[in-house]
């Protein structure tokens, strides 16, 4: 099985099956572009990932490599399923932190099931939400003053639950 | 121009003095009391009719109220003491209802500008004065260094106690990440409410929550290729920005569920034996109907409670067999629904049939869709809280010829549908906002 040599930004070199590492738009690009396929020992830098997120994105790469390409049929978007499988759950109780840095990681290795997974995580813990609640979360400080608070609150009243 | 708007002018100066006259007229009737009956026969009938006209709608208006808490019996009575005055006053009742939600409308489709003047005239003029743009003030203030550093969101932790793990805070996130991140918070169920509570909690999220592309997004949504302008030429209202679009112009709400509660008394039959007996029958019901925002809409008519009516419409892709299912579309303050009945038996058997003999054009025999036009309203609480019947046909195809048939709208068995939010229907992101 042809493998490809991934070096994170702490120096840590993952060998990795080459069709995993194509899952990576970036990668996939890389390979391409600088005709790095037939090498075996051909090493891709990845400067922004460092090892223990680069680690965590490959164990999902390898989960999911076999899944279908998402299709912009109609028919198959009917059927999707709103939840995110049990799996997926599971591999996302990380903390927060890490949470925002597999999001850097597949926004910059262009993975596009990792970085709908991961945003979408985020978006659920605030929808609902009272602006409390999400300060809370997330570690926010208000900003407001007291009177530019009373007008954010009036500018929204119109969708205020009754 | 000007000559043609003076007789509207006197007109309404006319019904004015009416009106006057009519408090008057009133306060007289309570002070003489019972002399004052032999009087009226006197009154030229006009001014007695809108006399009656008042105290029935009062009447009438009481009854809508004790209905609405769900007081038939006691209901009944005032109903049928309105109608006793004024026959038609169900008619009037509506008629001036409706002028009441135009005159309302007509303030809310102020100019942009001269409503910019009155300082977002919704606001209350009495609290503490607005500030000027605060868009623009917040977008100034994020930029100070020293408070934020170059990011918009402060983060809230002591930096002096060392925490294990990961330091990550969400303002080290991109702005693109962010935006991305809100698409799934509205999603495509324009959860919009999530987005303006977001917008709540710093001056940074505020910023990123009134962004324009967002809701320009959820306008196209609502309103698909009618959509318009921010400044409609055609006779259209205008709107300040694509927010305020999706705010003040008239739509369905989605975060919920528009519930009606019918109720009616059924004569039983009459006893042969015994002709005093006569049986009454309370018959009770509830239509739900809930809206989305890609077009769809699920109908359904249940003796079940809200409380469980509403979880029987949670379920999107796989519809029980008791909701309708179809498509609506706004037009104005109208909305307009084509439903069909879900016929899936039906549907799997053609199918297996369609290569065999089944004549073509089969499926279509007996095709049934209820074409509903309903109007919408607002309630004193929330915009758009309320829809008003104002056609209903049922369209049936046999051997290709269509019959349509339209129900009698009658007030009891066709009361407006209130909306109740839901919450659990926006629990979860489905797909993002696109």
């Amino acid at each position: 099985m042809p493998s490809i040599k991934l070096q994170s930004s702490d120096d840590e070199i993952f060998d990795t099956n080459i069709e995993i590492a194509k899952c990576s738009g970036t990668i996939r690009t890389m390979l391409e572009d600088c005709g790095m396929e037939d090498d075996e020992n051909a090493i891709v830098p990845l400067p922004n990932v460092n090892s223990t997120i680069l680690r965590k994105v490959l164990t999902w790469a390898t989960y999911h490599k076999d899944d279908p390409q998402p299709t912009e049929d109609d028919e198959s978007k009917e059927k999707r399923t709103d939840d995110i499988t049990s799996w997926d759950a599971d591999f996302l109780k990380v903390d927060q932190g890490t949470l925002f840095e597999l999001i850097l990681a597949a926004n910059y290795l262009d993975i596009k099931g990792l970085l709908e997974l991961t945003c979408k995580t985020v978006a659920n813990m605030i929808k609902g939400k009272t602006p409390e609640d999400i300060r809370k979360t997330f570690n926010i400080k208000k900003d407001f003053t007291p009177a530019e608070e009373e007008q954010v609150r009036k500018e929204n009243e119109w969708c205020e639950e009754k | 121009m000007s000559e043609m708007s003076e007789p509207e002018d006197s007109s309404g100066y006319q019904s004015r003095e009416l009106d006057e006259f009519r408090v008057n007229w009133q306060r007289e009737l309570h002070g003489h009391g019972q002399t004052e009956s032999s009087q009226a026969n006197e009154q030229p009938s006009g001014i007695r009719d809108i006399e009656a006209q008042a105290r029935a709608e009062t009447l009438y208006r009481t009854a809508v109220e004790l209905e609405q808490r769900g007081k038939v019996y006691d209901a009944l009575a005032y109903y049928r003491k309105a109608t006793q005055m004024v026959p038609d006053i169900e008619f009037k009742f509506y008629e001036q209802q409706k002028l009441m939600v135009d005159a309302n409308k007509k303030y809310h489709n102020l100019p942009g500008d001269f409503a910019k003047q009155l300082d977002l005239a919704d606001a209350d003029a009495k609290d503490v004065e607005p500030i000027d743009g605060l868009y623009e003030k917040f977008l100034r203030d994020l930029c100070c260094e020293e408070i934020y550093g170059g990011k918009i969101v402060l983060n809230s932790r002591d930096s002096s106690v060392l925490t294990t793990g990961n330091r990550m805070h969400i303002s080290d996130l991109p702005p693109e990440i962010i935006m991305n991140i809100l698409r799934w918070v509205v999603s495509s169920q324009l959860d919009m409410r999530s987005l303006e509570q977001f917008s709540a909690v710093c001056k940074g999220f505020y910023v990123y929550g009134r962004d324009e592309e967002l809701w320009r997004l959820a306008c196209v949504k609502v309103w698909g290729h009618n959509v318009g302008t921010l400044d409609a030429k055609d006779g259209g209202a205008c709107y300040e920005s694509w927010r305020d679009m999706f705010i003040r112009r008239e739509r369905v709400l989605f975060n919920g569920c528009y519930i009606s509660k019918t109720t009616y008394l059924r004569m039983g039959e009459n006893s042969f034996q015994d002709q005093f007996y006569r049986p009454l029958q309370l018959v009770e019901y509830y239509r739900y109907i809930r809206f989305l925002p890609d077009g769809k809409v699920l109908m359904m008519t249940s003796a079940d409670e809200p409380a469980q009516g509403v979880n029987k419409l949670k379920q999107l892709y796989h519809v029980r067999p008791d909701v309708l299912r179809g498509r609506y579309r706004l037009f104005g303050s109208t909305v307009t629904l084509i439903l069909q009945k879900t016929q899936q038996l039906a549907r799997t058997t053609t199918q297996r049939h369609r290569r065999g003999s089944v004549m073509p054009g089969d499926d279509d025999s007996s095709n049934t869709q209820y074409v509903i036009e309903l109007r919408i309203m607002n309630s004193p609480k929330r915009r758009f809280a309320q829809l008003v019947w104002s056609n209903y046909t049922l369209v049936q195809q046999r051997n290709k010829v269509e019959q349509s048939s339209e129900f009698d709208l009658t007030a009891a068995k066709y009361p407006p549908l209130w909306f109740s939010a839901v919450k659990s229907y926006h629990l979860d992101a489905d797909a993002p906002l696109s």
